[in-house]
């Protein structure tokens, strides 16, 4: 089997036998989707703009409490070692891992947006534009999150600083990812912010194992 | 293959946290040699190992490898709590691109899992439900199965009992001899504090 492929899917294993890793993000999200009406009161909180608000500040904090554990556990048991002396790109080991922290974190929250998007008024004919924006902004995500995890990975507590490190870089795909929800529910086209998005996902996707392979390199050091 | 080099490292010197460990160390590693590394606990044993592997840059010194086939085996084990024997055993196979029916069947490989690991009796236990010696003889064995052309190993008896660190030596001894299959010989690296260990067989000692 292709190493990509193998890393891959041992990392998923790991993360469904360590059902507190696999859980996180979705009882994060759920108790936010369910305190978040109680916090607002007795207001109109029925509105689609609040659900898109709620989506992506979850979908971000949610990335981020999964993603300190994305290297440590590899480099804390020596397993980072053996992946550096192996004659395969070690970027591509790094991707691997990942898609795999993506497909935990993130993919199955698009499972869950939609259903706590439409509880919150947002029209049910735009909940696959909704499901869209999503994959095409998470996966950068995911890899700004890496980047900011493997340059704390020499840190045993590096999760505050992560946040520090990464919500700045985060900031515009997050501007982007709203104010394409935001054209979504009010029928317009938004085909720039989606090019927008793509491009964002496509740079990170590229860039992004580079630099977190140097940032790990540096950090093991 | 004989009288093949393997590592060339010429005038090394390392400082930790700018404490010099050691200055001016050179050697030549060849096939079927035992290069022993000797040193009490904090003189720059793992360094060294880490300086050659690449992980860390040395401050004077260069050093050349002339083989990318390398079994290493660290101060921690490698070893995924959340797996299971069989699925790390299945992991490191696909990661050193080995074929498992070959490699496995082979009589030497089955008789080591059996004689020094018990393969058959925890095989299917999780990582986190073995003794921290049996840890250590899964990640011996897990660097075994990567048939390098030079072995690394650091501290290879940490946590192992008498009778296994006599089946892990007369290995050991196995291993570099020319062309006993399912192994190349090879060269071998061994960092200890151990001061009994194959030092009549080294053909290299690195007191540091």
């Amino acid at each position: 089997m292709n190493i990509f492929w193998l890393i891959f899917f041992r990392d998923l294993k790991v993360a469904f036998k360590s059902k507190q890793e696999l859980f996180t993000p979705y009882i994060f999200f759920l108790i936010v989707a369910s305190m978040l009406p109680l916090s607002l009161g007795p207001i109109s909180w029925n509105t689609p703009i609040i659900a898109v608000g709620f989506i992506w500040i979850t979908i971000l904090l949610s990335s981020l409490m999964v993603m300190d554990s994305l290297f440590r556990t590899d480099i804390n048991n020596g397993t980072m070692d053996q992946f550096l002396i192996l004659s395969y790109s070690f970027s591509f080991i790094i991707l691997a891992k990942i898609f795999a922290h993506w497909i935990v974190s993130c993919l199955s929250l698009i499972i869950l947006a939609p259903i706590v998007a439409v509880s919150f008024d947002f029209p049910t004919n735009k909940v696959f534009l909704l499901i869209v924006i999503i994959l095409l902004t998470t996966p950068a995500i995911s890899i700004f999150v890496s980047i900011g995890s493997a340059l704390t990975a020499s840190l045993q507590k590096g999760s505050v600083l992560i946040g520090l490190l990464i919500l700045p870089l985060i900031s515009p795909i997050l501007i982007f990812a709203t104010h394409a929800s935001t054209l979504a529910i009010n029928g317009e086209s938004m085909s720039g912010s989606l090019y927008m998005l793509s491009a964002i996902s496509i740079f990170s996707i590229t860039f992004g194992p580079l630099i977190c392979s140097s940032s790990l390199k540096a950090s093991l050091e | 293959m004989e009288n093949q080099s393997l590592l060339s490292v010429n005038s090394l010197t390392v400082k930790r946290n700018n404490i010099s460990l050691f200055q001016d160390l050179s050697f030549e590693l060849e096939i079927g040699q035992i290069a022993l590394v000797l040193g009490s606990n904090g003189s720059g044993k793992t360094s060294l190992i880490r300086n050659l592997l690449g992980f860390n840059s040395p401050v004077e010194g260069s050093i050349n490898w002339f083989t990318d086939s390398i079994s290493y085996l660290g101060h921690n084990n490698s070893l995924n709590n959340e797996l299971s024997v069989l699925e790390t055993i299945n992991f490191y196979l696909g990661l050193y691109s080995k074929s498992p029916s070959l490699l496995l069947n082979s009589d030497v490989i089955k008789d080591f899992a059996n004689e020094f690991l018990d393969l058959n009796k925890i095989k299917n236990r999780k990582i986190k439900n073995l003794s921290v010696g049996q840890q250590r003889k899964l990640a011996i064995y897990c660097s075994v199965l990567k048939q390098g052309s030079c072995w690394i190993l650091d501290e290879p008896t940490a946590n192992l009992d008498k009778q296994s660190i006599k089946v892990l030596l007369d290995f050991i001894l196995f291993i570099k001899q020319e062309n006993r299959f399912p192994f190349s010989s090879a060269g071998i690296i061994l960092a200890t504090h151990d001061h009994s260990l194959l030092e009549k067989e080294s053909s290299l000692l690195i007191r540091l």
